[in-house]
């Protein structure tokens, strides 16, 4: 599959051993990938795969090797893909092709399911974004004619992730520019949303009814308690 | 509700200016906005609703894309002993 105008980004740390998976899988994808690895040793048979770039940076921070690779992508949309995880490539090509064709859009994206390994191998309907649908709805019926505030409202109010959907590449670095100017804002469970706020502000996101990304056990234990009041960190505000 | 922003916040308040070319009162607002949805989360019964109104999307996008999860399966499979 060719998709001229995407960059798929596979950031590793510590965990070469699903990125010879993950690798394969995307062998399909016929555009640039690039591999940013801050693991300690290097993973030699990333030389195998053709279309890939891989960098290595032994111990370099999450946010300067993002940062880094972000503004080195040629292209204009780029992905973020955990090694762990499977981005479907027919969900890529129609996130792509809406971001195209609606140039107001800086993010688009659609369902997050799981998956389960071992021997009952299989699918988890029960997807992380849960309230994925109205935003399916707000994008098909509402598009332009929201103001930043009417977004960003809806967009808290049913609270999703949109770290690993496909984003122009400008959306995709303003997070990490802010971060890396002011660390305090990097607690885990507000990262997120700083990118979402981020991307709101820039521009529209769209949620399509597509399959997006499948997210391996770990995925599904950050994301599937969004925004647990337990977990919360007050942040931002003195 | 008030929001007093810390330097992490005032960068952001600087960025939405910028980039949503919005002033000072506008920007706080919608700063506001956001702090007051993480504070307050939807309630559980909201949220099973949603849930419930997305679950036959997802299974009808699972059957269009049959193929490519078959893939993702394949791959899970394959690699199932080296991990």
């Amino acid at each position: 599959m060719q998709i001229p105008d995407l960059t798929i980004v596979v950031p590793v740390h510590g965990r070469q051993q699903t990125l010879e998976r993950c690798l394969h899988y995307l062998s399909d994808f016929k555009g640039p990938i690039i591999v940013a690895d801050s693991s300690e040793v290097p993973y030699e048979p990333a030389k195998r795969f053709p279309n890939v770039d891989y960098r290595h940076a032994p111990g370099q921070p999450y946010h300067q090797k993002l940062r880094e690779v972000y503004a080195s992508v040629q292209t204009a949309y780029l992905v973020d893909i955990p090694d762990d995880d499977f981005v479907s490539l027919t969900g890529l090509q129609a996130c792509c092709e809406h971001l195209r064709a609606n140039p107001g859009v800086v993010v688009c994206g659609g369902h997050t399911i799981v998956f389960r390994e071992g021997r009952d191998v299989g699918l988890e309907l029960i997807h992380t974004g849960a309230t994925v649908a109205s935003h399916i709805k707000a994008t098909e019926t509402i598009g332009a004619q929201e103001s930043v505030a009417q977004r960003i409202d809806r967009l808290f109010r049913k609270p999703t992730e949109i770290v690993h959907l496909v984003m122009h590449k400008s959306a995709a670095l303003a997070p990490h520019l802010i971060v890396e100017k002011h660390p305090e804002l990097m607690p885990i469970r507000f990262y997120a949303r700083l990118w979402l706020f981020t991307a709101a502000v820039m521009g529209r996101i769209s949620h399509l009814d597509t399959i997006f990304l499948v997210r391996a056990k770990e995925g599904r234990l950050i994301n599937g308690a969004i925004y647990p009041p337990e977990l919360e960190r007050e942040v931002g505000p003195e | 509700m008030e929001v007093r922003l810390g330097p992490g916040g005032g960068v952001l308040k600087d960025f939405v200016m910028a980039e949503a070319g919005v002033g000072a009162t506008d920007a706080e607002a919608l700063l506001a906005n956001m702090f007051s949805h993480i504070r307050n989360p939807m309630p559980t019964p909201e949220l099973q609703r949603e849930r419930a109104m997305t679950a036959p999307l997802v299974e009808g996008a699972v059957a269009r894309q049959a193929q490519d999860i078959g893939r993702m399966i394949e791959a899970i499979v394959r690699y199932s002993d080296a991990l």
